[in-house]
Formats: structure tokens, sequence, C-alpha cells
């Protein structure tokens, strides 16, 4: 009986120590509790009927081909409710975890690893923005916009509440371990200021102070203020001012004493950041979109036509929620728009209504300032102006996932008069941001929706603030326009001397230098719409935009900012535009999916003259002539591509990196504009290696560039040339938030064209930032119109509209973007779902 | 043991444990298995069958679900299994590891009970 009671004991101990340790990957993968029972609720169900309690009346949604719905409610309250629910249905996973991210709340549900990520979005305070702009709504008793967002959350919760009762919550859910807390208006807003601050949060100021302090004068040469190249979309006097004063640049750097201790501080909060923020890393690098809008005298059906591709960051699933929103009743149609807006916000972003269309790409506008001080001994006090001032602090908590529990850390955030304070290093700037005021965007982008004229969308340009865009507009009356749309600080007490030096450094905060007023001052803002850049039906006939220099210096008095987009883009946008008039949907659609590269066009010559002269090995004479060969476009089954990129890159490293080291400064590299210029001027300063005792010259670079192009490309693909296809190296990478650990949830990693300064964009060599939505708007038919994302509508793995657009974007095909204004009138019917009153 | 039992006790526990993993699974607890391997183990009294029993018996429960998913939704299952086929094996090798050791257990908790229940007999009476 020994035995037995034994062999019992074992087995049991074996069964508890498997249970015990495979525990999360059974939870996991059991058949129905784990993320296989998803395969049952992939696919919406179609003719079924939903009952909500709180619809006033019945609302259809029908899904077209794609996935798309298309929402048809008789009153708004209806229309925003169900538009909750439904973007909930198709992507609850990415609203919670945008709003996590925003409100600093990640590390609760994913742990450690993203405690620093909660902690850096707590100390920018993006949640403590949100709240101050729906105080700003109730504030002004806008019943309206507090109603919408209401209504949105309040489906978003039935759909919640529904899944749950179901166990139909997105298999992430289940991966995580966590179920969603219900959604607040609160959380669309935080939301809308984690979009702003993706496009706005930039800290230029400290890079620039890092590469001044390394290169004084010179920084301008590696960063150019004066762009040689500038394309502004705004060509003459709007506002002119006199040319800035030139001072001594020296006096204005730190003190060799300083400079060590504060360059180090920078560079830890850099890193910091970009730590941080690597889950929306893309989106920043990317800096970059095109919208452009031509009128009717030079289009084939001479009605106006708009396209907008805003290239953000690109994953699974895609940035954007496209939809249909129709509110009609006997009394008529109140709203009909369709486009795409993202997962939590109840409006639609950027598309069209029966009236009008609008596109934004972004400014890229200075809107975000850093303070230095002189700090007390105890660092608890800043000198500001002739007295000690108190640094503000708050307390906050951060939860923890850990293998014990959730833990709960109390952080300390510390705030001066101008905001945050950053700090590392025990070196501490404060940060002064546009989003972190009372904005009103979400109102702005509802007014969009329902405007019938032009001058109903200039209402809602006064309260779009942040993040400033280019906003490219047209209408059934034949208008087009453009407004570098956003709300700029009017600094205060500020030198505009040296090329506006004070503006590209952090502020001097003890003397309050660079002040802003408030924002209920007017005279303190540069205000939409009339104030800032715009064109409304310009004589050129088009208005075309690229994040270039939407007004040059000399013709605008306000200070908007000076880290504009390389002009490649822009140049090559206006020559097509201008080739390839009549301008019909197939020419937007060449247009929009160029892949020819203008910096290849500039450059390569240069190389075929550098190699003239010189004894070159086989493999060298076969790249040059497959580069002189070449048609300059970024085709992935072409050799000639992969060699430029290589070269591109080569010849940077080789042309700055011996000044970067002496220097000692650690950051980006010039721009491919700053290199073609120094290319043209045949500059020696920065090609000669100032390691070696020779003088090299700029031939000796772009020679000894492409040598150790081939040698690494020999190294990397072997020697056989033809196989060194732009394909062989260049991929389509977009990933889920969870796709590091579970790459399944990722989509399949693909070839691309394209590069970095094309229209049609693909940079890096593991492309994950890009076109994030195609529109062609044709007000001829607005039926006609043409749209597409890169992945799917469906945030769901397992549904075939979780990917089922990829495809199409990748070979720069397009879906109709229809917009029928009944359900009857749909073609391209899925099904359709009907939500009904409760009781 | 009657040849009856030998012959088919085998087969009975196996299908006990596969209705009742297909069944239990349903509550989606995986834990839930455990069960299941136990009682199709008990039923064959040896260890050797209580693993087999356990392990075949939650395995092929399982399959069933997987079955049921390629038959309900062939889209979405052929996505998820062609995305993922490891993790369609890991889980069928997890959920049948669970249920051999289970089987295992079960058997021999029968198998002691069974020896508690013949040892009286052995012992001489004191009375």
């Amino acid at each position: 009986m020994k035995k037995e009671l034994a062999g019992f004991a074992v087995a049991l101990a074996a069964v508890v120590l498997v249970a015990y340790t495979f525990a999360p990957y059974l939870d996991l993968l059991n058949p129905m509790g784990g993320i296989w029972s998803g395969v049952l609720y992939a696919e919406l169900p179609s003719g079924t009927e939903i009952s909500l309690e709180g619809l006033g009346a019945s609302v259809s949604v029908c899904r077209d081909s794609y996935g798309v719905p298309h929402i048809y409610a008789e009153n708004e309250e209806d229309l925003f409710y169900v538009f909750g629910y439904v973007q909930a249905q198709d992507r609850l996973f990415e609203m919670d975890f945008q709003r996590r991210l925003a409100e600093g709340k990640l590390a609760e549900v994913v742990g450690e690893s993203l405690y620093e990520t909660d902690l850096f979005f707590r100390t920018i305070g993006l949640g403590k923005a949100a709240n101050s702009s729906f105080q700003a709504l109730v504030g002004q008793n806008d019943q309206n916009m507090v109603k919408v967002l209401a209504e949105f959350a309040e489906g978003v919760n039935r759909a919640i509440e529904n899944m749950k009762a179901t166990g139909e919550l997105p298999i992430e859910f289940k991966i995580l371990g966590y179920e969603p807390e219900p959604w607040t208006s609160f959380d669309t807003l935080a939301v809308g200021k984690l979009i702003g601050w993706e496009l706005t949060g930039d800290f230029y100021d400290l890079e620039f102070m890092k590469a001044y302090e390394a290169f004084g004068n010179l920084t301008d040469e590696l960063f150019s203020f004066k762009d040689p190249y500038e394309i502004c979309t705004y060509r003459g006097n709007f506002t002119p001012v006199d040319p800035p004063a030139q001072v001594d640049m020296e006096t204005i750097q730190l003190p060799n004493t300083e400079r060590e201790k504060v360059v180090h501080a920078i560079t830890d909060i850099l890193e910091w950041k970009e730590n941080a923020e690597r889950l929306v890393q893309p989106v920043k690098d990317a800096f970059a979109s095109n919208d452009w809008v031509v009128n009717g005298s030079l289009t084939t059906t001479g009605k106006p036509i708009l396209c907008n591709d805003p290239h953000l960051q690109l994953m699974a699933p895609p940035v954007w929620y496209e939809a249909h929103l129709v509110v009609s009743n006997s009394s008529g149609v109140f709203m009909n728009v369709r486009g795409v807006t993202f997962p939590g916000i109840p409006v639609i972003v950027i598309g069209h209504n029966q009236n009008l269309s609008w596109g934004f790409t972004n400014v890229g506008a200075d809107v975000l300032d850093f303070y230095r001080y002189v700090w007390s001994g105890d660092g608890d006090r800043y000198w500001y102006l002739n007295q000690w001032e108190d640094v503000i602090r708050s307390q906050e908590v951060i939860k923890v996932k850990g293998d014990a529990g959730v833990e709960e850390r109390n952080v300390l955030i510390n705030m001066t008069r101008h905001g945050p304070i950053i700090e590392q290093d025990n070196e501490k700037f404060a940060m002064k941001w546009v989003g972190s005021f009372p904005t009103l965007e979400a109102r702005a982008m509802y007014k969009f929706n329902v405007a019938r004229n032009m001058n109903e969308f200039k209402d809602g340009l006064r309260d779009f603030s942040v993040p400033a865009q280019n906003m490219v507009y047209a209408d059934t009356e034949g208008n087009i326009g453009w407004w570098a749309n956003g709300r700029y600080p009017v600094r205060m007490n500020v030198s505009d001397a040296n090329d506006y030096l004070e503006y590209r450094l952090p502020f001097n905060g003890s003397q309050a230098r660079g002040e802003w007023g408030d924002w209920s001052d007017l005279d303190a803002w540069v205000d939409p719409p009339e104030e800032v850049p715009h064109l409304i039906n310009p004589v050129l006939g088009y208005v075309a935009t690229a994040n270039n220099c939407p007004i040059s210096r000399e013709d605008y008095q306000y200070w908007l900012g000076w880290t504009w987009a390389e002009n490649y883009r822009v140049q090559r946008i206006q020559n097509l535009l201008n080739e390839s008039q009549p301008l019909g949907l197939q020419e937007m659609k060449g247009i929009q999916t160029d892949i020819y590269d203008v910096p290849a066009e500039k450059l390569v010559p240069y190389i075929i003259d550098a190699c003239g002269n010189r004894q070159m090995t086989t493999d060298l004479e076969n790249a040059t002539r497959l580069l002189q060969d070449w048609n300059f476009r970024m085709d992935k089954d072409l050799v000639a591509p992969t060699i430029f990129a290589t070269w591109l890159e080569k010849l940077k490293n080789n042309t700055f990196t011996d000044e970067y080291y002496k220097a000692g400064f650690e950051g980006r590299l010039p721009t491919t504009e700053t290199i073609q210029y120094l290319v043209e001027r045949n500059s020696t300063r920065w090609f000669d290696n100032v390691e070696t005792g020779n003088m090299e010259t700029r031939d000796d670079m772009i020679f000894q560039s492409l040598n150790d192009t081939v040698q690494q490309l020999k190294d990397e693909l072997g020697d056989n040339m033809l196989e060194w296809k732009w394909s062989a190296v260049h991929h389509l990478d977009l990933e889920h938030p969870l796709g590091k650990a579970l790459s399944w949830l990722n989509y399949p990693k693909l070839p691309i064209g394209g590069w970095e300064n094309n229209i049609n964009p693909a940079p890096g060599l593991n492309v994950q930032n890009g076109p994030s939505w195609r529109q062609i708007v044709d007000f001829n038919n607005l039926n006609n119109s043409l749209c597409i994302i890169p992945g799917g509508q469906r945030g769901h793995p397992f549904s075939k509209h979780y990917d089922d657009q990829l495809e199409l974007w990748l070979n720069g095909e397009y879906k109709p973007m229809t917009f029928p204004a009944s359900p009857e009138e749909q073609g391209d019917k899925e099904g359709v779902i009907t939500f009904s009153p409760k009781g | 043991m009657t040849v009856l039992e030998r012959k088919f006790g085998f087969i009975f526990g196996l299908i006990v444990t596969i209705l009742l993993s297909a069944v239990l699974e349903l509550s989606g607890m995986w834990w839930t298995m455990i069960i299941a391997g136990f009682v199709g183990g008990f039923l064959v009294k040896r260890a050797v069958k209580g693993f087999a029993v356990g392990l075949v018996g939650v395995l092929v429960g399982w399959a069933l679900y997987f079955l049921a998913f390629w038959i309900i939704a062939p889209n979405a299952a052929s996505i998820a299994f062609s995305e993922a086929p490891l993790f369609v094996g890991l889980a069928l090798v997890l959920g049948g590891t669970l249920g051999a050791l289970s089987g295992t257990a079960g058997a021999l908790a029968s198998a002691l009970m069974l020896s508690q229940a013949k040892e009286p007999e052995k012992k001489p009476s004191t009375t």
C-alpha cells in the first residue's frame, strides 16, 4: 500500500507542478477560455438585432465588404452612442491601450517594462491636459460636445458589458489577463492629447542645444536654419518683418564649466524620452504627410479633387478607424460624413461630408519650449525675475503589475510656473507645451463633420489648436483653400538675433525670457484662421503641402518654427501637378504612390563624376553602371535603390562621424538636403576626415562611400550583384503592440518599394511608418472617391478584415470610398446590424 | 478484474475522459481537465493506462474543439491556425500532459483504494 500511496503522491505533485508552471500558457491556450474561442467571434454577426438601453430610435449599421461601418441614425445622440459601440466591437483593445498610454497606466497591465513610459507620460501631464479641456467644455456650457462625448462613452461601455457577458472581449485582454474599465469622456480627450503630443511633442530645443554646445557657429551648417532649397506653401508678403540682427553667437553658449554636465544631462533626457516613447516612436520618426487640393480649372471634370496621405505609425491594426456617419430623419440630413478617426475619438478626423472635404499634414510648428533656471541649493526653489519661487509638487500613484500582484508606487511630479520639470543628472528643464492648455480639437472636428460651407469650416478651425496642421479644403461650390492651422504662442521678451537663435534653444526661465501669455489673452497667441498663413482659391489653382515651410520667415511676423521637412516631396508633388494636367483620379493615384527619388536624381551624377578617373574594380564598375542606367525609382525589384540608399548612409557617416567624434557629439545625422547642399557646394570642411593627416575631398568621400557600400552589400547579400534587389533589404514590418512577444499578431513582413523622401515614403529598412491613410476625394461625384488603409478595419487578428486592405495598399491600389446616403443605397453590403431601443 | 473490464475498461475510460474534458472545457477553465483525466484514470486503475487515457482523452477532447471551430468558422479558424500553428500544438501538448498526469494520479488513487480495500482481508482477525 505504501508503494501505491507514494505513486499517487508523486503523480499528484506532478499535476500540481505542471498546472502551476504552465498556468499562464494554459490560460491562454485552452480552447474555450483562451484565445482560440476568438475564432467564434472573429467576424461580426449579420442580420442580427442588438437592443440597447437609452437608445432613442433604431440605428442601422451596414458593413461594407471591407467591414467599414456605415451608421444611419435619426438623431446625433443615437449616432454617437452606436458609434461608440461599433468602435469598441472592432478596436476595443487599441482604444484601451491608447488611453492607458496617454494616462500613464500601462504598467498596471503590462508590468515593469512600461513603468518608465508611464512615468514619462505622467510627467508631461497628458491626463491633466485632457481634464483641462473637458473642464473648458463644461465651463463654456457646451452641452452639445459634452453630450457627444458622453453618448460615445456610453456606447463603448455597453459594448464592454456585452463582450464581458458573452466572453467576447478582444483576445489581447485574455493575453494580458485583465478586463477593460469603463470608458469616459476624459479618455477620449486623453487619446486626443496623445495624438497632439505624438505630432508636436519634440525636444528639438534640447537637441539643438546639445549640437550648439558641440559645434557653436558651425551648427547651422549641419542643422540648417536657412534652407537653401526652401519651398514655402505661402508665397508673398503675409505680414513681413525686417531680417533679424546678428550678434556674437559665442556669448550665448554655456560656460565651459557647465557645458559637459548640461550636455550629459540632455543626452540622458533624450534617451529617457526615446525609451519611454518607444511605443509611439515610429510616429515621431515619420514626421511627414502629403496633402494637396486642386480646383476645377486643372481637373478633367471641372470639379476640385482633394488628396491626403498622412504619414504616421504603421502598425497592426492600423492607427486609423474608418467610418461613415449619417444622421437623417424626416426633417432632412443633419450629418453625412465619411473618413477616418482614431480609435477612441467619436468624430471623423480626416474625410469629407456631402458639402466639403479636408485633409491634414503636420505643420511641425514649434509649440514646445524649455526653460532653465537658477536653483536654490536644496533644489526646492528656482529664481524667477527677482525672487525665489517654490516648486509645485503633486503626488501620483503608478500601479505596476508584478509576480506578486499589482504594486502601487508614489511618484512626485514637479512643476514650475512654466510647466513640468524634466530632470536627469540633477539638471532641470521646465517644459511648456500648447497641448497642456484647454484646447478643443474634438469640437473643431465635430464642426468639420457638420459644416455646410467654408465659413462653417472656418468656425471649426478656430477651435483647432494642437497639433497644428496644414489643412487643405475643397467644397462642392468649387472653392479650395489651405490653412497652417493651429494656435501658436507669441513669445515675449525674446530676441530674434542670429536667425532666431534664442527661440531654438531653451529659454532663460529665471530672466522670464520667451514667456507665453495667458490662454484667454487673444493677443498672446497667433489665432486661427485669420492670423495663420492661409490661401483661399489661389491663382495657381492648387495648394500642396508636405510638412514643408508654410511661409518664409521674412514674410511673416510670428515665429512658427524652423524644423520643416525636407523639400523633396513637395517639390516632386508640385512638378507632377504641373506636368500631369488635366488632372483626374488616375493622375492623383499616380502622384500619391510615386516612388521617384529626387535625392538620387540630384546626387547620382556626382557619384558617376567622382568615379570617372579612378581605378575601379569590376564590382564598382557594375555598381556605377547600374546607377547610371537607373530611372531613380525606388522600385523593390531594382538593384540600384539598394546601392544608392546604402551609399547615402555611408556618405553621411563618412562625412560627419569624424567631426561628431572630435566634438564629443552624439546625435542625429544631418538631413539628405544638407549633404546635397555640401556636395553641390563642394564643401571641404566637412568632407575632410579630421582623423587623417590628409585633406580628403568631396569626391574622395563619394568614392570611398561607394567602395564601402559594395563591400557591405557583398558581405550581407553575397557576390552576385543581381541579388541585391531593394526587396532583399527593404521590408514593411508592421507590428502589433504585443507583437514583440507574440509575433503571429503582426502583419506579414513584406518587401516594399519607396524610400524616405519619396512622395510615397517607406523610410528605414524595416518600414514602420508611412502613408497611414490615402484618400482621393472627387467632387465630380463623391461616390467615386478612393481610399485605403495599410491593414484592415477590424482589430481581431482572426478576422478577414484584420489585414484585407494590406496588399491593395502595398500595390498602390485603392478601394471605393462609397458614400451611400441610406442603407438601401449601399451596394457592397456585407451585413447589417440593427440597434434598437430596449424595452 | 473481469475479461470485459480488461477488454473495454480502457476504451470506456477513454470515452469518459474525452466526454468529460469536452464538457468541462465549456466552462473555459483549463484546470477542470485535471478532473477529466483523474476520472478517466480512476476507471482504468493501472498507472500506464491512466497516463494513456488522460493524455489521449484530453488531447482528443480539446482537438474536438479545434475541429468544431474549424467547422463553425472556417475562415477565422484557418487564419488563426495558420498564423499560430505552434500554439495549437502547444495547447494540445499542454492539455495532454495535464490529462496524462491527472490520469496517472487517478489510476494510482484507484489502485490505492483497491489495496486499502484488500488489506483488511490479509490481516488475521484478533477477535
